[in-house]
């Protein structure tokens, strides 16, 4: 099929050099190419992310023990405000889609790019334009917002801080991902080379069409939400205020219809991501991919009707708990489905233990350990104790940051070589595998039994019977820095001075494999007729 | 001992182990499967993949038991959710007022303490709203939350088991001391509890008349309401409208008061609506009497001071000014007043002299001339009216500190 199935001395320019006379900072700057953009994503989404894993340092460090004055009060609510706000919707929403769901969607299709590649460098733009508003709520008005990343009323209506900026950078923010929701959705069902069926499609494909449907149908509500809230800020309006008339449970529901999805925005394609990396490092085709596929697009739907388990104690009705307690409980079905179903594709493997197969067995622990204890916040009696306590942020942390989190570094490893055409030190990412591994689980681990104790959540201080806890994982904290330091220290050192990767370092089966690493500019010299599923290694390898 | 109880607390607990052991079961299983098949199915070790990609039978199972799995968690989470909602009707009923950041429980006498306190085996009802913003009551010993919402009432129940001090927190972010919305659950035995509330202090008149609902409609502060207001009553002339439609005249005494209130005094006070119920039969003699002696003697010495002080804590001002002089959010009150204050004016520090007229622009705006050394959080009061700035002036003036003003 290629002709590089040795390993090459060199590595070609591929898309990240400069195309016919353009170049420098506007060549990137107003590139339509979906490869270049995704880079621009993943550039601007690391960023945001030192800044938010900062911000969550200095939390932990101001929690370390009882009565430590590291922060003043105000302070620290603004940073948990801005640790959260930052992560969600400029860090985690946006992460897997944006960067490798921009760079791998049409090559895993077999197109030269997305169906509108400008509308998609707008949507990078509005991202860019979104979270330098939202920097600008740091630094302008009468200080940064402090209302946590819900922004819950009547308290979002009356702090004099600076929520206002805020609630605009998140519709700005939401808009971007509504854009590349429709794009993805169109891409898929438009661009797909000669023979690429629905059936052959990658399961990160079908992963990346699930989450787009939710960004275009649950972000729009989340857009008015906000902007619901900017008016009650700026104009008085009422809608919320209880002593002007309105309902501040209303904004509850409008704010979970979009956020609770917006879970399923964020877990859908490290879901994805993993049932690409799993068959490759067995070199065995996936197991169930009818079932894994169809889970993602039963997850995307029936998340979408779980809103209100955010608001067991909020005053709802005993008839909605029971409701949205059942509703909760069906959504997990699936999810075990897809655990099940990539063990078994290890099962009777061939299995080679590489840096991204390595980080996806760590997604399975943590994205385990998160889907369980959401059982316990599932079953309406035991939510009523932990709800809005510490059990919450280390489930929300381990599905999130053990989900998502390490479900993208597995991406960053896997398609690393693809993207830069060069390997970094295989086993020093192993290193720092473990070292994250430990971080994280010392880090959160103590939050669920803190949660149990009692110790409720977005207290800058807290009594001395959670002391233990505290120190631990703040210890933890330290532990998963150093981790973080040393892995994107590691992929740095690659990209500087890796050995070239060659096309197809995994001998993986998807379509992108199939060009040099890194890519060329228009992808495919002509458009690839496909014949085979994502994950026919024993075919590939004939071919070869 | 009540059963219920019993049951709330144990069966919140045990569809927690429930869960909690059928997860940790599971968790195990995932983690040593994925350990063996990385393990045994090394590359090294076998070679040659096997070549399947699906298992109908294996695939059902895998489906259908964590379906009954999950359904037996939810019906467990659910009859523990019932436990705690199924209030008993022998309950003891106790409204929680939440607001930035005090809790104040209120009892069916009309006492009102900031710590919840509650005797040894008796169920108690908790009937909460907020004043302003959305907070959450917490009581984690008895595995009981609600959020408190303004505007709404949320019910919840407990009852204690044993004798001791349990934690309530406030669970829902409600801005900058929200970490320090702290109270208790007090449970003594039932001979203490009597003790406690058979000595608790009798009902002052200005409880009474905010127990039997009366300053809904009538203002202490001489504000317009829905009745006449009950400042300066005693001596008052006011002219009354039979039903017949003729207007006599009559002074406010205490044979007036007790007809008025009795709905017994034979015509409507000029300008009002005939909306205030008769209270002949609800209140007793006793009351009655504390009632007006409270009207008439307020009248005579209404003092500033202390509708200040009622104001500083319904508006919650005390939450982040203490009056001992301890440093909270905002600078104390206890010698505040009258003192030399550096205010940040546009980011210069400037001198200001802490008086009624600085007070009145504090509460008005207060983020105009934030005091040097503290955070611009506090909300504004713009809706106040002179007379209660005044109050509050005269209240923080009995906090001491005026040594220099003359």
């Amino acid at each position: 099929m290629n002709q590089a199935a040795t390993l090459p001395q060199s590595i070609p320019p591929g898309y990240l050099a400069s195309s016919q006379g353009k170049g420098g900072l506007a060549s990137w700057l107003f590139t339509t190419d979906h490869k270049r953009i995704g880079l621009l994503y993943l550039a601007c989404i690391l960023t945001l992310f030192a800044v938010g894993v900062c911000l969550g340092l200095i939390m932990r460090l101001k929690l370390i023990t009882p009565g430590n004055q590291l922060l003043t009060p105000q302070t620290y609510n603004a940073v948990f405000t801005l640790h959260g706000v930052i992560m969600i919707f400029m860090v985690v929403i946006p992460s897997i889609p944006a960067t490798f769901g921009n760079f791998l969607l049409p090559l895993h299709l077999g197109a030269q790019d997305v169906s509108f590649p400008r509308l998609n460098l707008f949507s990078w733009w509005l991202y860019l334009i979104g979270s330098l508003v939202a920097v600008l709520s740091i630094f302008t008005g009468s200080g940064a917002p402090d209302t946590g990343w819900t922004f819950y009323v009547p308290f979002s209506e009356r702090t004099t801080t600076n929520v206002s900026v805020a609630v605009l950078a998140v519709f700005i923010l939401g808009f971007s991902s509504i854009l590349t929701g429709l794009n993805f959705v169109t891409t898929i069902h438009q661009m797909r080379a000669r023979g690429m069926t629905w059936r052959r499609l990658s399961l990160f494909v079908w992963s990346l069409y699930a989450t787009a449907w939710v960004q275009v149908l649950a972000t729009p509500v989340l857009g008015i939400t906000v902007l619901l809230v900017f008016a009650e800020r700026v104009l008085n309006l009422g809608l919320f205020d209880p002593t002007r008339g309105g309902d501040p449970l209303l904004y509850q529901h409008l704010f979970w219809i979009y956020s609770h999805p917006a879970v399923y925005i964020m877990i859908l394609p490290a879901m994805g991501v993993v049932s690409d990396i799993i068959p490759v490092f067995a070199r065995k085709r996936i197991f169930g991919y009818k079932m894994i596929a169809f889970s993602s697009l039963t997850i995307a739907f029936v998340g979408s009707l779980v809103w209100a388990h955010h608001m067991f104690t909020s005053g709802i009705s005993d008839f909605a708990v029971l409701l949205f307690s059942f509703l909760t409980f069906i959504v997990a079905v699936p999810s075990a489905i897809k655990v099940f179903n990539w063990l078994s594709t290890l099962y009777k493997g061939s299995i080679s233990l590489e840096p991204p197969l390595l980080y996806t067995l760590g997604f399975i622990w943590m994205f385990s350990v998160g889907g369980l204890t959401g059982l316990i916040q599932g079953a309406a009696g035991p939510d009523i104790h932990v709800h809005d306590t510490y059990f919450i942020v280390g489930h929300f942390h381990y599905v999130i940051f053990g989900g998502t989190g390490l479900g993208m570094f597995a991406a960053l490893h896997y398609w690393f070589p693809k993207m830069f055409g060069r390997m970094y030190d295989r086993r020093r990412a192993r290193t720092a595998f473990w070292i994250i591994l430990a971080g994280m689980n010392l880090l959160y681990f103590p939050m669920f039994v803190l949660g149990m104790e009692g110790m409720p959540r977005r207290y800058y201080d807290y009594l001395p019977e959670f002391a233990t806890g505290q120190f631990i994982s703040t210890v933890g904290s330290w532990v998963l820095a150093a981790g973080l330091g040393l892995m994107f220290w590691n992929l740095y050192a690659g990209l500087r001075r890796g050995a070239p990767a060659g096309p197809n370092p995994w001998g993986a089966a998807t379509l992108e494999w199939t060009l040099s690493s890194p890519p060329p500019h228009e992808n495919f010299e002509h458009e690839p007729r496909v014949d085979h599923g994502p994950y026919d290694f024993a075919r590939e390898a004939s071919h070869e | 001992m009540n059963s219920q109880a019993v049951s709330a607390v144990l069966s919140v607990d045990r569809a927690f182990w429930f869960i909690f052991g059928a997860s940790a079961l599971i968790l195990v299983l995932i983690a040593l499967a994925t350990i063996y098949f990385v393990i045994r199915y090394n590359k090294k070790r076998h070679p040659v993949p096997a070549d399947f990609d699906h298992n109908l039978w294996a695939e059902l199972i895998w489906t259908l038991l964590p379906t009954l799995l999950v359904l037996a968690m939810f019906y467990y989470g659910l009859d523990s959710y019932r436990a705690l909602r199924d209030i008993p009707a022998d309950a003891m009923e106790v409204k929680v007022l939440a607001k930035m950041w005090s809790w104040s429980f209120t009892y069916e006498d009309g006492r009102t303490s900031s710590q919840l306190v509650v005797p040894v085996g008796r169920p108690v009802k908790l009937a909460l709203t907020s004043q302003d913003v959305i907070h959450g009551f917490y009581a984690p010993a008895f595995r009981v939350k609600i959020d408190t919402v303004p505007g709404m009432t949320t019910y919840a129940w407990l009852m204690a088991e044993k004798p001791g001090d349990y934690d309530i927190f406030c669970t829902v972010y409600c801005g900058l001391a929200h970490a320090r919305m702290l109270s208790r659950v007090r449970a003594i035995s039932p001979e203490e509890f009597a003790q406690w509330w058979a000595k608790g202090p009798a009902l002052s008149g200005q409880a009474l008349l905010e127990k039997h609902g009366c300053l809904g409609c009538h203002s202490l502060d001489g504000s317009a309401g829905v009745g006449p207001s009950l400042k300066d009553l005693a001596g008052r002339q006011v002219v009354l409208v039979t039903p017949e439609g003729q207007e006599r005249p009559a002074v406010v005494d205490q044979d007036y008061l007790k007809a008025a209130i009795l709905g017994t005094k034979g015509g409507l006070v000029k300008g009002f609506d005939p909306v205030m119920p008769p209270y002949q039969g609800q209140i007793d003699p006793d009351e009655l009497q504390a009632m007006v002696d409270f009207l008439l003697g307020a009248a005579a010495e209404v003092n500033p001071g202390t509708l200040g002080a009622k104001l500083a804590e319904d508006l919650g001002c005390l939450g982040c000014h203490s009056t001992d002089g301890t440093v909270l959010m905002g600078p104390s009150f206890k010698g505040l007043f009258g003192r030399q204050t550096t205010v940040l004016d546009q980011g210069r520090p400037v001198k200001v002299m802490v008086d009624a007229d600085y007070l009145k622009s504090v509460l008005a705006d207060p983020t105009k001339r934030p005091t040097q050394g503290f955070d611009p959080v506090m909300p504004a009061y713009p809706d106040l009216t002179q007379e209660q700035v005044d109050a509050l002036a005269a209240y923080l003036h009995t906090l001491g500190g005026h040594e220099h003003q003359h």
